[in-house]
């Protein structure tokens, strides 16, 4: 257990008080849902944009993708360089403007102008239950955490940091939840850029790494560069320690799920969406490329360090952490770096920073959930035609209902170990075939509200069906698959998730075409705005800077981003 | 813009800036770690110091160029 001193108690105090602060100094300017929800559209791109990065920082992104780190090594890069960045220069460039210049309030609304009620309504059902039960779980990994290392109670943790969410959300909406994550992002770059620096020192640099990485892939029967190369060993399924291959890996997370997520789920939309004007929500996404591409070597190289350092331990003194069974604990990776290289005062930033990644992550849940809860739940269900005061008292009565829903699956998630593997099959389940109808919906005018519909529910059934007949190795049937038979293994769970994607996405796709074909075609005067073919183009306005331009702000990233992928390959 | 979130960030920073240099020199000795000294303390609360000022200049000159117009 961390023992903690004063300085590290201040820095802590100093940080939920800023929190506190900014969400008290916004609730003056917050007179109409627009401004709770939407923020009033008022956000400079550059503040938008950083918020968009922040809410997608949530507990299982920090401690998740330094545990992938030590166990898969340079390979879980992948889910930033191939697995966000492509999609979110698409978001930009092609979606924003249908998003933005539609000015629906949200997701789900956007389904509703482009195809219809029942659409939309889907929609907002499983959207909301994914916001709450995300929010959930984060917030139990994170009274786990605080639990295990300091000793915290874990009722008390989980209520102090949902009150202050609760509070701060409350006073200023959107605009408060946007404003910390901006504080939060540069908390948790500063809280654990050090510790790169002082493990990298540690290990004996770029080299020493590589070194300690080729006894780690050698030790567990893999090539030498398994550890340190992304693309090298992706020729097979056996030949890398994820058990993925290129192709499953190309088309399951860098199309099937990465768009389906980084392009329709509403909590990254949102950001965006709040932006100040079309150009600022489109630089929103492009603007946050940029730390996305670069959050590896914070996020994933300490985890690549700890591996190295325990492959030596006869020499650094360093052990993985175990779990009460035996097995290596990887979710505890982060925390024990920061103990080993972290003095008092560093610490407390190093924890405040882990604390700022948890909060931001659920910040971002809440204010979508009370988003769609109200504007596509309440409303058009509800209360159809009330005073727009009305509709923001609702938002405020969303947002607690949203934190004690929140709460309450922490606990459910405390009572059952497997809560985890359910989220993530309704993440599949969801976005997948979700991003199917999208595709189809902005860029083919045929496509209409019954194809919509019926290739969202085939699609969802389809990731259900090929789930209940495929199990990963080393499983048994149930929760991880194979409930109806066993057809099919994979060789891990995340060969199964891709693919569960790539089936998921291709029904619905094939569905909403079919169905759309054998149905009256959409009006197509109410798609103007709406797809691409019924938009007149963007032009972007004359004597813009660079930096500006979207279509040159997405070039330069994907450009990048591929420089990255050929320098670790 | 609501307000200008450079203010607060900026103030954040200066300040657990300048609690990271105060206890790295006036803080208990028996703290001290073994893999990393209370120089780390006082070397990196001077970055974070040193980046909440320019974030508070930027702003106060950001402010100075609205009234200006």
């Amino acid at each position: 257990m961390i023992h903690l001193r004063v300085i590290d108690w201040a820095v802590f105090a100093t940080y939920f008080l800023f929190v506190l602060g900014v969400g008290v100094a916004v609730k003056r300017s917050i007179r109409t849902s627009n401004d709770f929800f939407l923020s009033g559209r008022a956000m400079p791109a550059w503040i938008a944009g950083l918020a968009f990065m922040s809410a997608n920082l949530g507990a299982q992104e920090v401690i998740g993708m330094a545990a992938s780190g030590a166990k898969y090594g340079i390979a879980t890069s992948h889910f930033y360089w191939i697995g966000a960045i492509p999609a979110m220069v698409f978001l930009a460039i092609f979606m924003m403007p249908f998003y933005y210049g539609s000015r629906a309030r949200s997701v789900p609304e956007y389904l509703r102008l482009r195809f219809d009620e029942k659409t939309r309504g889907f929609n907002a059902m499983s959207f909301a239950l994914m916001t709450v039960m995300s929010s959930g779980i984060s917030m139990y990994a994170m009274g786990l955490l605080l639990n295990l290392l300091l000793g915290w109670d874990f009722t008390a943790s989980v209520w102090l940091c949902a009150g202050i969410v609760l509070v701060y959300i409350l006073l200023g909406g959107l605009t408060s939840a946007i404003y910390n994550e901006v504080l939060q992002f540069f908390l948790i770059v500063f809280g654990f850029a050090p510790l790169v620096m002082l493990g990298l020192q540690d290990v004996g640099g770029w080299d020493g790494l590589q070194a300690g990485l080729q006894r780690v892939a050698v030790s567990q029967g893999f090539a030498a560069d398994a550890w340190s190369h992304s693309w090298r060993q992706m020729g097979s399924t056996g030949a890398n320690p994820m058990g993925v291959e290129w192709f499953g890996l190309a088309m399951g997370l860098g199309f099937v799920l990465s768009f389906g997520y980084w392009c329709t789920d509403f909590l990254l939309v949102q950001r965006a969406m709040a932006a100040e004007s079309m150009q600022a929500a489109r630089r929103t996404p492009l603007i946050a490329t940029w730390p996305k591409m670069l959050f590896p070597f914070l996020i994933i190289l300490p985890g690549m360090i700890a591996v190295a350092l325990a492959a030596d331990s006869g020499h650094s003194g360093f052990a993985l952490p175990l779990k009460p069974d035996g097995q290596t604990n990887y979710d505890l990776v982060i925390p024990q770096m920061l103990a080993r290289y972290f003095p008092s005062g560093m610490l407390g930033l190093g924890l405040t920073a882990l604390i700022a990644s948890f909060m931001s992550g659920m910040a971002g849940n809440v204010t979508a959930f009370n988003t769609v809860w109200t504007n596509d739940i309440y409303r058009p269900y509800v209360r159809r035609s009330a005073s727009d005061a009305h509709y923001l008292w609702m938002g405020r009565v969303a947002t607690v209902g949203g934190v004690l829903l929140s709460v309450a699956c922490a606990y459910v998630a405390s009572a059952y170990n497997n809560i985890m593997d359910v989220l993530q099959l309704v993440f599949a389940f969801v976005n997948a075939p979700l991003f199917a109808t999208f595709l189809l919906g902005m860029f083919w005018q045929r496509c209409n509200g019954h194809g919509a519909f019926f290739g969202l529910l085939s699609g969802t059934l389809a990731a259900a069906v090929h789930h209940g007949l495929s199990l990963p190795a080393h499983t048994l049937p149930g929760m991880k698959g194979g409930w109806i038979a066993v057809w099919h293994m994979y060789p891990s769970e995340m060969a199964q998730n891709f693919w569960t994607a790539i089936f998921a996405w291709s029904t619905s796709f094939v569905v909403t075409v079919v169905v759309s074909l054998m149905t009256p075609p959409p009006d197509r005067s109410s798609l103007v705005g709406l797809t691409w073919g019924a938009t007149p183009r963007q032009q972007t306005p004359a004597g813009l800077a660079w930096y500006d331009r979207p279509v040159l702000l997405g070039v330069l990233a994907l450009a990048a981003v591929f420089a990255l992928n050929l320098a670790f390959f | 813009m609501h307000f200008d979130i450079r203010l607060p960030i900026g103030t954040m920073f200066s300040l657990l800036g300048l609690m990271l240099v105060g206890y790295a020199i006036g803080g208990d000795p028996a703290a001290t770690h073994v893999l990393a000294p209370r120089a780390i303390d006082a070397g990196w609360g001077a970055v974070m110091f040193i980046f909440g000022g320019l974030l508070l200049v930027l702003a106060r000159r950001h402010r100075r160029a609205q009234h200006a117009r």
